[in-house]
């Protein structure tokens, strides 16, 4: 058998070759020291200057929990910061486990390819991080969450309004935004997180990444989501309202409330959860108490056609709801019983003019601020191409969805 | 003659070269010059494939016994073969040459970010040199056994895609007419015309009764399984295809779970190298065997030797850079692939057609028997099974030795006469 092997040339080729290569692989660094594994990167733009902060785990040889620390510089352009970084830190930079690109607002206002170009080029890039936008330092945000130990995805998956918004795999990623950039309409939405100084008198202020998800709805307190610094320096507390930013041609066009950015969420049909306080309802079994109402289940359709030569979009969604909690400072047995079967038919008319007067307050903004983020232009692009060809040719692109007529026909069912 | 290949092993071997190479740059180099329409190309083209595969089946039919050279030396003649031949090893080899580069760049981008080109190049070369010239048989069960996971590879891919798409995506189709791109289109012909590897196993396949009609079948369903992925990439990515050059393993990052658990595209990844390497050794033993009808007398091992030299030496010339790679591709290669892709199968259909069926020709040399073994079989008259066998048959041996024994007689009679004449003087 032996002598059979011997005889073997492919045997003897590949014992060859494996001793040849051999001393390469053994004198091969560890992969950990040579590569820095980034977990966010921070982009800020100063004085014609680009500061860019990244947040990166230092692997423990004794295992245990992850090293988290963060290093910035800066430069004219984020290629150069890069290779400084790099060069600062002495390890090439892998984006493979990146989950967020934070930018400050002057970073914002100057197309963001110029940022994310250089990204989108690197061999250990994925297209899933997640866009962030913060008004005014992103290297304090990564600086904040690393203070508080977490990983910043961690931290806001588990913070903020979570039963009224999204899911966070629907949050603007890299691969959305090119998606979005190179189709027919360039205007998306990402996420505000913001840092703020803590009041002084609250010690007791930070807690703990995982928190601060339960109040929800459109006026619950903006403070849910917050969790301040809990090592040295600054004691600053990360900010999770929900907001969001619109970009328009890769920009920033505007930032929008809590409440604005609530109301489009009505348009989204891949949210499936929607929670929203019903105020001011009277009636004799009900009498003044608030309720908070679990859209639990969703189905959206949007309809586009042209009628006398104007474009009409019509929303129509199928909301499956239950009166999850009420909100009075002294609940009677009778509020309860009540509560149960809170929909009639003139409770739900009521929800229904509710949000439908919050769709038509997004209708209004994204109007007068001529931003399309619900996608009409391509759904009347992909549907009704020959229609919008025609249309185009009086009418301008650019000014589209202000002529577009919206049409609503929401629908309540009670459900359990 | 001992038969090299089965039915099963064919369509294997056929579905392999339908989707190993098409399914990492294509779509987004298709993408980038045709929009949301490519899949219709990418759809015509594969029926295009497919008209041609029909081609070869029907020389297969009429002509079951011989092989591609024999087929070619019937029609054209001894030179303008050896002509035809030397112009489809050159097509395998140009096959070669961009699988080659592929492999590298993909697991360069993918898995071994620093890898150099030797560490990559040798050990592969070395196995492929040794499949090439371990004989047709070992290869073709290496694929039967490897199908099934470079399968399941490709569907894992396939259903998540699926389930992620949004087929919306695709509308308007042809928005600005259907033959608007059609005339630049022409230059990515390359990555198709995979059948033409049928060659290598003219006149090799076991017989089967079925045997039109499974390899239709099954290569009609690979054809409309191409398609619909490619329409599930651009469903997927949309505008952004053109930066996914990696639509396979790129499909896995798309899914939600993929950020919490990290990126696990590298089964993909893993299993796709696979593919490409059985696609790879695929046109290299096309390769061989066109040129060894052409130098019939030449070592089998020197020849694969400076075959799988050549493919380096172009792709260390190309500098393992695909983006130039693609232009050479595009601007000179194109106008050669549709010659040899589409021009040549119509000649031979026409031909065929002037040519009477010979059912009860025997094949005399076989695909890789015209040159026994080269010249360590003829040496050591050594008898390999499934691979470039000698190939005299009983028959002839038989016949040769009655030959010699006639001559024999024939002789001793005439010494006999003679010497009856001597001694009558």
């Amino acid at each position: 058998m032996l002598k059979y092997l011997w005889r073997n040339k492919l045997l003897i080729l590949l014992l060859l070759l494996i001793i040849a290569m051999c001393p390469t692989t053994i004198s091969l660094p560890e992969q950990g020291r040579t590569e820095s594994i980034i977990t966010a990167v921070g982009v800020d733009k100063k004085d014609d200057e680009y500061e860019i902060t990244v947040q990166y785990i230092v692997p423990q040889a004794s295992g245990g929990q992850e090293n988290l620390k963060v290093s910035s510089g800066k430069g004219k352009s984020v290629g150069e910061v890069f290779e400084k970084l790099n060069l600062e830190i002495g390890k090439t930079f892998g984006f493979a486990h990146c989950r967020f690109l934070a930018f400050n607002d002057e970073a914002g206002k100057e197309n963001l390819t110029k940022i994310l170009d250089y990204l989108l080029r690197r061999k250990t890039n994925t297209n899933n991080i997640v866009l962030i936008s913060t008004k005014e330092s992103a290297k304090d945000l990564l600086s904040t969450a690393t203070g508080i130990d977490s990983d910043l995805y961690t931290f806001l998956s588990n913070s903020g309004n979570s039963s009224e918004l999204k899911a966070y795999n629907d949050l603007t990623t890299i691969g959305d935004f090119y998606k979005t950039y190179l189709g027919p309409v360039n205007c998306m939405c990402v996420y505000i997180v913001d840092t703020k100084e803590p009041p002084s008198s609250s010690s007791e202020g930070g807690s703990s990444g995982g928190s601060g998800g339960s109040s929800g709805g459109s006026s619950s307190g903006s403070e849910s989501g917050g969790s301040s610094s809990s090592s040295g320096g600054a004691q600053k507390e990360i900010v999770n309202e929900e907001r969001m930013m619109i970009l328009k041609d890769s920009k920033i066009l505007i930032a929008l409330s809590e409440e604005e950015s609530n109301n489009l969420v009505w348009f989204n049909g891949d949210i499936e959860r929607i929670q929203f306080e019903v105020k001011g309802f009277k009636d004799e079994r009900a009498g003044n108490v608030d309720t908070m109402i679990d859209i639990f289940k969703r189905r959206v359709k949007k309809k586009v056609y042209f009628e006398n030569g104007v474009p009409h979009f019509k929303l129509i969604t199928q909301n499956y709801v239950r009166a999850s909690q009420l909100i009075a400072e002294n609940l009677t047995k009778e509020d309860y019983e009540v509560s149960q079967n809170r929909f009639d038919d003139d409770f739900t008319k009521y929800v229904k003019d509710y949000a439908i007067q919050k769709v038509k307050k997004a209708e209004e903004h994204f109007k007068e601020y001529n931003y399309d983020v619900i996608n009409c232009y391509e759904l009347f692009y992909k549907f009704k191409t020959k229609e919008l060809k025609e249309y185009l040719k009086t009418h301008s692109k650019e000014d589209f969805i202000k002529d577009v007529v919206f049409e609503y026909d929401f629908e309540f069912i009670q459900g359990s | 003659m001992k038969k090299l290949i089965t039915t099963r092993q064919l369509i294997f071997i056929l579905l392999i070269s339908l989707c190993s190479l098409k399914v990492l740059f294509l779509p987004s180099l298709l993408v980038k010059e045709i929009s949301r329409d490519s899949y219709l190309f990418f759809f015509i083209m594969l029926l295009l494939d497919f008209l041609v595969l029909l081609v070869f089946l029907l020389l297969s039919k009429k002509f079951p016994e011989l092989s591609f050279y024999e087929i070619m030396q019937k029609f054209f003649g001894k030179v303008i073969a050896k002509i035809i031949m030397t112009l489809f090893c050159l097509f395998f080899l140009t096959k070669c040459w961009a699988v080659f580069q592929s492999n590298y760049i993909y697991l360069n981008e993918n898995l071994h970010t620093s890898i150099q080109w030797y560490t990559f190049s040798i050990p592969l070369l070395i196995v492929v040199f040794y499949m090439s010239t371990f004989g047709v048989n070992a290869f073709a069960r290496l694929i039967e056994i490897m199908f099934p996971v470079v399968l399941m590879g490709f569907l894992l891919s396939f259903f998540i895609g699926l389930f992620r798409a949004d087929f919306t995506e695709l509308l308007p189709i042809c928005e600005n007419g259907f033959f608007t791109n059609f005339s630049t289109i022409y230059r990515f012909s390359f990555w198709f015309g995979d059948y033409l590897i049928f060659i290598v196993f003219l006149g090799n396949i076991k017989p089967d009764k079925k045997f039109n009609l499974k390899i239709v079948i099954s290569t009609l369903v690979g054809i409309v399984m191409m398609t619909v992925f490619m329409m599930i990439v651009f469903s997927v990515f949309s505008y952004s295809t053109v930066c996914h050059t990696n639509s396979i393993s790129d499909i896995m990052q798309i899914l939600p779970s993929s950020s919490d658990i990290g990126g696990f595209d590298w089964i993909i990844i893993l299993i796709w190298d696979i593919g490409l390497f059985l696609y790879f050794t695929l046109n290299v033993l096309g390769a061989f065997y066109c040129i060894r009808q052409v130098l019939p007398k030449f070592n089998q091992q020197i020849i694969v030797c400076i075959l799988l030299a050549i493919i380096l030496g172009a792709n260390l010339f190309s500098h393992f850079d695909i983006i130039h790679t693609v232009e050479i591709i595009k601007q000179y290669v194109s106008y050669f692939s549709i010659a040899m892709q589409y021009a040549f199968p119509i000649l031979f259909l026409l031909f065929s057609f002037f040519n009477k069926s010979d059912k009860n020709a025997k094949n005399e040399t076989g695909n890789f028997s015209s040159d026994p073994l080269g010249d360590k079989s003829k040496n050591k008259g050594e008898i390999y099974k499934g691979k470039l066998q000698p190939k005299i048959k009983q028959s002839d041996s038989i016949k040769q030795l009655v030959n010699i024994k006639s001559k024999v007689n024939s002789k001793i009679k005439f010494c006999i006469t003679s010497k009856k004449k001597e001694q009558k003087c």
